[in-house]
């Protein structure tokens, strides 16, 4: 190779770690990949659901976890899942190469260029500044994003499941008030209640479920559904033990003219 | 290391690490884009993602090589495991949690389009059932006839549910039959799938969550269809 060595510039090596070139090119390669992603975010309203700041923070599974809930809620909402987008293809690839191309390699090459010359410079830059940046808040906040999202998970789950139970409930409650109804307006003659709730009872499937047990009372000429949790409601997303029932119960009160009237949460329904 | 070489490495570093940095910006899109999914992104990322990581341990391997101290390597390649090994961890469990996510909301979708059909028919009908038990002795009219006074344009076949707002994608209430003694009303989610795939619904669909709904005079019979 046709290498110039200078054996006196050996421990001296110019003022800055790396040529202005290197650090202009890689700030305008990582501007570049920014722009793109912020230019194809603004193509469409999709954007509530992409936490942009992490395009520059390095976590691009969000990008992938966002189409997936965006789906989801397009098929929640009668539609057909939804193509990805540019804009999200792009984002996903610029978080990728920012994260772990340009900062990696910017903060590796510095670090190398630290250990071979023994001149160090007091403050770290250019490249070394860049590769920080990029990199540094990376490596420090991996370890308690893993434990938030374990945490966040969990807690989405056991409200999920307790959400569950909840609308379970309250579909049970109603098909109740339904046959109270009915009770209250059939004649005595046909097994009704003739105008009253009194010896109404619930019939058997409607008593129990999985997740709870419901009870009536009549109160004056109105009756009083409530339905009470029986089972953790975190088993259903196989989590949490068997034997710890939190308290949770949901009232009604069915007015003698049948309408539904105060419903009450109580416990975990609160 | 010989000094000379050391400044060779030097005076090359730029071309170098741009070299490397091309390299891995074709490593990690190559993957991205072969494993690219007209609905999912997941199969790109993760693709970029594995490729990263061999890209970075490679960087990391060639970046601490002597004359760099075997301690400092050791340490920067245990720092690079434990990250990885995070990162790795929130990467998969962000996977599951998304895809989990999507499969509740659907799934809370049925059971929201569960809870409607039963409010909004089973309301319905006994609306009607009160109304026949609410006549006077003379002049009374059968089940089906106070239900058509209530629904004038009621016939079988047709929807009785009136979108509550644009858009609105709830539920169906077709007529299912509509006789003196007996009014079937069939509650056909328009968006959540039931128990079968393949379920013929009332009016052609397939697969739609369907509750009906009979009113005699005795009281109301619900059953799923799917």
């Amino acid at each position: 190779m046709n290498q110039t060595i200078d054996p006196q510039n050996f421990d001296a090596p110019s003022e800055q770690e790396i040529p202005n070139s290197f650090v202009v090119k890689m700030l305008c390669l990582a501007g570049a990949l920014l722009l793109m992603a912020k230019i194809s975010e603004q193509t469409d309203a999709k954007g509530f659901l992409v936490p942009t700041r992490f395009v520059v923070s390095g976590f691009p599974y969000l990008y992938a976890a966002a189409q997936t809930v965006y789906n989801g809620l397009l098929e929640f909402s009668g539609r057909e899942p939804g193509a990805v987008e540019i804009r999200l293809i792009v984002s996903a690839l610029a978080s990728l190469l920012l994260s772990f191309v340009i900062g990696p390699t910017a903060f590796f090459f510095s670090l190398r260029r630290y250990h071979l010359t023994s001149n160090h410079p007091k403050l770290p830059a250019g490249s070394s500044l860049l590769g920080m940046i990029i990199t540094v808040p990376l490596v420090i906040s991996v370890i308690p994003v893993a434990v938030l999202q374990y945490n966040g998970f969990h807690n989405l789950k056991r409200a999920q499941a307790e959400q569950f139970v909840k609308d379970g409930m309250i579909k049970v409650i109603v098909n109740i008030a339904q046959d109270a109804r009915i009770f209250h307006m059939l004649p005595k003659e046909k097994g009704g209640g003739g105008g009253s709730y009194d010896r109404f009872v619930p019939s058997s499937q409607l008593k129990e479920t999985e997740w709870s047990t419901f009870s009536v009372k009549t109160v004056d000429d109105a009756l009083h559904i409530t339905g009470t949790v029986t089972k953790n409601p975190s088993l259903r997303f196989g989590m949490g033990k068997p034997d710890e029932i939190p308290f949770g119960r949901i009232s009604l009160t069915l007015t003698s003219a049948g309408d539904m009237r105060k419903w009450d949460y109580d416990g975990v329904f609160k | 290391m010989e000094k000379s070489s050391v400044t060779i490495e030097i005076k090359q570093e730029v071309s170098i690490a741009l070299l490397w940095t091309v390299g891995g910006v074709i490593a990690i899109a190559v993957p991205f884009f072969i494993c690219l999914k007209p609905l999912d992104l997941w199969p790109s990322v993760n693709a970029g993602g594995l490729t990263a990581a061999f890209y970075v341990l490679a960087l990391i391997i060639y970046a601490t090589r002597g004359p760099v101290k075997r301690k400092t390597r050791v340490l920067v390649l245990a720092l690079f495991g434990v990250v990885v090994s995070s990162l790795a961890y929130s990467w998969k469990l962000q996977e599951s949690q998304s895809n989990w996510q999507r499969e509740t909301l659907v799934e809370i979708r049925g059971v929201l389009g569960r809870g409607i059909s039963s409010a909004v028919l089973g309301d319905t009908l006994l609306n009607t059932l009160q109304q026949f038990y609410s006549q006077s002795p003379q002049g009374r009219h059968s089940l089906g006839q106070v239900f058509k006074l209530r629904y004038p344009d009621a016939a079988v076949g047709m929807d009785l549910y009136k979108p509550q707002w644009p858009g609105d994608t709830l539920t169906h209430a077709y007529v299912g039959a509509l006789t003196d003694d007996r009014v079937v009303l069939i509650g056909r989610d328009r968006v959540a799938k039931g128990r079968d795939p393949s379920f013929r619904n009332f009016e052609g669909a397939v697969g739609k969550i369907q509750e009906r709904y009979t009113l005699t005079e005795k009281g109301l019979i619900r059953e799923s269809d799917n």
